[in-house]
Parts: C-alpha cells; structure tokens; sequence
C-alpha cells in the first residue's frame, strides 16, 4: 500500500486485509490469462504462445513506470521496497530448476495454485509436488546452506550496476519490452501459420505502446524526486520571514513558562543527544535538527494547537536558527527560536542588574525581581517539573523498517 | 474495431490524466534548488566554519582564495567592514543579480559573516537551499568578535570562537540532567505509558 502506511492514512493492522484483496485481484489476472492452462507456460518454449511473457512483462514495466511516477511525485519511500538480496548460487540454481520445471510441468507456482482451483488434475500434483519439494528443501536445509546462502552480493540494483541512471534503464527496459512484444507476435504468427484475416482482426496496441514510450521519456528529463513539496513555504516567503525576525522568544518569557510549566510552551533541545543527557532545561525535548523532518515528529510539529510554541535552542542562537529554518521550510507553524541560546539565557540570568538604576523605574524593578526568583530555581536546582505531564494512550508509527534479506518466491 | 476504439480511449484518458497531474506538479513546485532533506545533509559536521587563524592569515596575506562577504546592513557597512569585505545586505540575499554574482565565484570561496552567526547560518543554508554549491563558508562568531579576536589584537586562544559553545558551567545549575527530569515516571503506579512505540517492519516478496 505504497503511500498511505507512511503517510498514516491506512492502519497497517489491516495489512492481512489488503494481501486478500491482492491476491483475489492477482489469482483473477493470472486466470484471464489464461494461464490456468499449462500449454500457456509450455508455450513460450516452444515459440507457439507467447502470452506468458507479455503478461509478466507488462506487469513488470507498468510497476516500473507507477513506481517512477509515485517517486517523483515523493508518495512514495524507495528506500522502504523491498528488494531481492542477490546470492548468485542460489539464483542460477534456482533459477534452472524452476525453469526445468516449467517445461516439464507446464505451470509456476502462482498459475499451479489458480489451475487446481479451477480443478485442473495436473495442477494439483504440481502442487504436492511443490510441497514434496519444500519439505525436503526444509529437512535437509543444514546441507544446502552454504550453496543456498553463497556468494551473497547484497541488495544490488540493476542500474546501479551498470552504471547508468534510474530513468535511462526504465526507458531501455521499455524499449526492449516493446520490441519484445513485436516480434514475439511474428514469431507466435509463423509457428501457429496465423491466416492473414485473423492477424488483421486483432486489436491494435500500437497507440497505447506509444503513449507507454512517451511517458517513460518524459521521465528522461524529470528530476528523480521532486525539490520541493506543495506544503512547503516559497523560498522568497521564507527570506521575508528571517528577515522580519520575529520568530524570537527572549528569555524571561522561557523561564517564566518553565516556572509556571506551561503546557503549550515546548521547548526543544537541538543539540546531541549526549549534550542533552547532561543537561537540559527543565521540561525540554530533544530533536536534533536532522530528526526535525522524520516520520516521528511529523505529527508533532503539524498538529501544534494554534497558540502554542515550540521553541528551539542551543548553546547559542545559530544551531536553533537552522533548526527554525528547516522547520518553517517544511511548512510547520508555531516554531520559535529561544534568543541567545541557553549562553543568552544564563548570561541575562546572572550578569543583569541586581538593582534597577533608577527607583521610580517599575518595570525594571519587577523584572529584576523576577530574575532573582528565577535565578534561585536555577541556583537551588529546582527547575523541574512537579509531576509527569497527563498520559495519553497513543498507538503511533515511530519508523518503518527497512527490510533485510529475507522473503522473496 | 469497437475493442481497440475503447482501448485507446481508456489509454488517452489514463495518460493525459497522469500527465496532467505531472504538469501541474511542476508549476506548483517552490523555486528551491535542493530538497529539505538534502539541505538538512549538507548542513552535517563543522567543516564550514571558518576560523580567525584563516581570517587573520586572509587579512595580513591578502591572498585571494576567500572572499567575506558582508551581509550587514548598507549603514552598517559604510561605517565600518572587515577589509576586503563586500556587502551583500541580508534582505536582497536572494536577488536573482545577487545568486548570480555568488554562482560566479569560482575561483574565490564566498565566506559570510554577519551581526550574529545564527543570520550568517541562515544565509548559508537559504543559498544551500537555492542550490548553491555547498563550499560557501561561515565566519565563526559575529563580526564584534572577529573584529575582537582577529584584527585588533589576534589572539590563538580565541581562534575557534563560535556561537556553539557551552559558556556556563551549566551542570551546576540543570543537576538533574533530562534523563532523570521527569523521576521515577515509570515506576508511578497506575500511569499508562504516553505513546506506545511500535515499529512496523516491511515486508515484501512476490
């Protein structure tokens, strides 16, 4: 379900659901096919029927070219599909074997099952043949285990290999797929002896194979993943805004919603990880400023109630202005930069005044009080919160796994 | 022929619909050069600050590897620059005649400085994000303390300045670090963890 897991728009709970749906979708293709009769299969080797490979092959190019379109519309994470680790010993022998079969028994294992369905006899000893086959793959795996797992190369890409680019291989790929498609047909034509009515008869592809030619080409000179989204803010909107900048908190308003633990002021640590576990203000999560994109904090950042802030801060201003500046760039409201960094904070803290110079001055007079009760909270190590915020059940997504070598058919 | 009329009608369809969706993908785009995450990447390590022994070595040499820029206001500028400075006011960063001038460079490494670092940092990573190549270097500090530490008298000590840089002995006054900021919180009967974690492994095959 290529966009909406990540994107959290379907419950991956549901996942069992989804394979049904596939597969009935999958076992009714496969019978349209016709490729419950095992003459289909047998066919592309003996040069009469070529529908086999026409099938798989558009199947394969229109997810090629599906997958290059979701990429480039970035409704998709590449780096989450699976790919097929490579063990060269596993793939020429396996490889060969299955081929063998496909001759001798005329299906592969997804046609077997939808031909015993359908109540084909041969079909169903394929079967028991398959399952014969696994159980003593299984039994005596401990044998075949350096064969099976030998000569492993990694998770390779084809075009990777070649060194060549994504798009140029996809394009290659439906060029030779096309020509493929022809002259299987001529080939097909002068095994079976086709009479000339019924070649003229047959519907024409050529239309929409050349659509297919255009829209891979066009891929050619489209960028691999777009540079930006439509819920970013424009470069210009974002110069405009650093330069107004506004997106200051100073320090008093920090420390006088630490002290009255306010709930809609978040303050978040950019710096390490390890920095952070020495200390932090009071209250404060971390997010270094490569997190601020992830998956994780997505909903965090987005949802924030509209006169909330989440402050960022550093040891100084800039770490936490780069931090904004991603932030707001991705299109996150509510963010603030804490002016002057925890250095600002502690700076204003205990080299201020301790006495306003003018006595009639009031303002100054309470926010120097204020500064000296803050500066206690610090002194007396007090500046923690109470108790825990309120806990509230929530089942989210932190990270997608990103498969390892297993799995495959 | 009714089977191929319907066919090619369902393929224009599917295609124009498809490409539709591509061109207007394009003209909504924002005008950046580089993707978010990209730019995150580039912003990694500490190679791109330029210290005040290479500002002191550019200043007394004049070699003319670097070029400062000055992205202080006009004012600011007249009254007093690092020598050698232009001034490319941080309001007209994005000029197209501006991005122009700084693409150009090529002999030259621009270096920006600014009235606080956190503007110089932010300067960097807008042209990073206007696609800029990612050699554009930023002064350490702000100009006050390179105007401090490496003109008028230079001092080693203070060469790495930069804004980054733990100034307190913090430890003393955050004793509890925040991994003890919210204490005992799992031990407390009856208190539902927040946020259940659940990682979700993909799996694939065919």
């Amino acid at each position: 379900m290529a966009p909406f897991i990540p994107e959290g728009i379907v419950n991956p709970d549901l996942n069992l659901f989804y394979a049904l749906v596939l597969g009935i979708g999958f076992g009714y293709v496969l019978e349209q096919a016709g490729f419950s009769s095992s003459r289909k299969l047998a066919g592309v080797f003996y040069g009469y029927d070529f529908v086999v490979l026409r099938v798989f092959f558009t199947a394969g190019i229109t997810a090629m070219v599906g997958l290059l379109f979701l990429s480039f519309m970035g409704w998709i994470d590449m780096s989450l599909v699976y790919v097929n680790p490579l063990y060269v010993w596993s793939a020429i022998l396996g490889g060969a074997i299955m081929g063998f079969g496909f001759i001798i028994g005329g299906y592969c294992p997804g046609t077997s099952i939808v031909a015993a369905t359908v109540g084909k006899i041969d079909a169903m000893l394929f079967l028991l043949g398959s399952v014969i086959g696994i159980f003593i793959f299984a039994h005596f795996y401990n044998s075949w285990e350096p064969l099976f797992m030998g000569y492993f190369e990694g998770n390779p890409f084809i075009y990777e290999t070649l060194g060549m680019s994504r798009a140029w291989f996809a394009f290659i790929l439906v060029m030779v797929a096309v020509t493929a498609f022809a002259i299987t047909q001529k080939i097909e034509d002068n095994v079976n002896k086709t009479p000339p009515h019924v070649i003229e008869q047959r519907p024409s592809y050529v239309f929409p194979g050349m659509l297919l030619i255009v829209s891979i080409f066009a891929f050619l000179f489209l960028p691999e993943q777009r540079k930006s989204n439509a819920r970013e803010l424009p470069p210009d909107r974002l110069h405009a805004m650093l330069v107004e900048n506004n997106h200051f908190v100073d320090a008093e308003e920090t420390i006088y919603k630490i002290m009255h633990e306010d709930r809609n002021f978040i303050l978040i640590d950019v710096r390490d990880p390890e920095e952070y576990e020495k200390f932090a203000l009071p209250g404060a999560i971390n997010i270094t400023k490569d997190e601020i994109l992830g998956r994780r904090y997505r909903d965090f950042f987005r949802n924030a109630p509209v006169n909330s802030k989440r402050v960022f801060y550093g040891f100084g201003e800039s770490a936490a202005e780069l931090a904004w500046t991603i932030a707001t760039r991705a299109g996150y409201d509510n963010v603030f930069v804490m002016k002057g960094g925890l250095n600002g904070l502690f700076d204003e803290l205990f080299n201020g005044n301790d006495k306003p110079d003018d006595p009639l001055d009031l303002d100054e007079e309470f926010r120097v009080r204020f500064l000296t009760k803050a500066r206690q909270l610090f002194l007396e190590g007090d500046a923690l919160p109470k108790e825990p915020p309120a806990p509230v059940p929530i089942r989210t997504i932190i990270e997608l796994e990103t498969p390892g070598g297993r799995g495959g058919c | 022929m009714q089977i191929n009329n319907n066919l090619n009608n369902i393929s224009i369809l599917f295609f124009s619909f498809v490409a539709i969706v591509v061109v207007i993908n394009l003209f909504t785009t924002n005008n950046y050069g580089r993707a978010n995450q990209q730019v995150v990447k580039l912003l990694e390590g500490e190679d791109h600050i330029f210290d005040y022994f290479q500002l002191h070595r550019i200043i007394t040499e004049q070699t003319g590897d670097y070029i400062l820029i000055d992205l202080r206001t006009e004012d600011e500028f007249e009254k007093e620059h690092l020598p050698g400075a232009i001034n490319l006011p941080f309001g007209d960063l994005l000029d197209s005649r501006n991005l122009r001038m700084l693409r150009r460079l090529n002999e030259q490494t621009p270096v920006l400085y600014a009235e606080t670092e956190a503007r110089a940092q932010s300067a960097r990573m807008l042209l990073l994000s206007k696609g800029l190549e990612p050699r554009v270097k930023v002064m350490g500090g702000n100009y006050a303390t390179a105007v401090k530490f490496a003109l008028d008298s230079f001092n080693p000590a203070f060469a790495s300045y930069k804004d980054e840089k733990a100034r307190f002995d913090y430890r003393r006054f955050m004793q509890t670090g925040a991994a003890q900021a919210t204490p005992g919180r799992e031990q407390l009967p009856g208190i539902i963890p927040a946020v259940e974690e659940v990682t979700v492994s993909v799996q694939g095959g065919c």
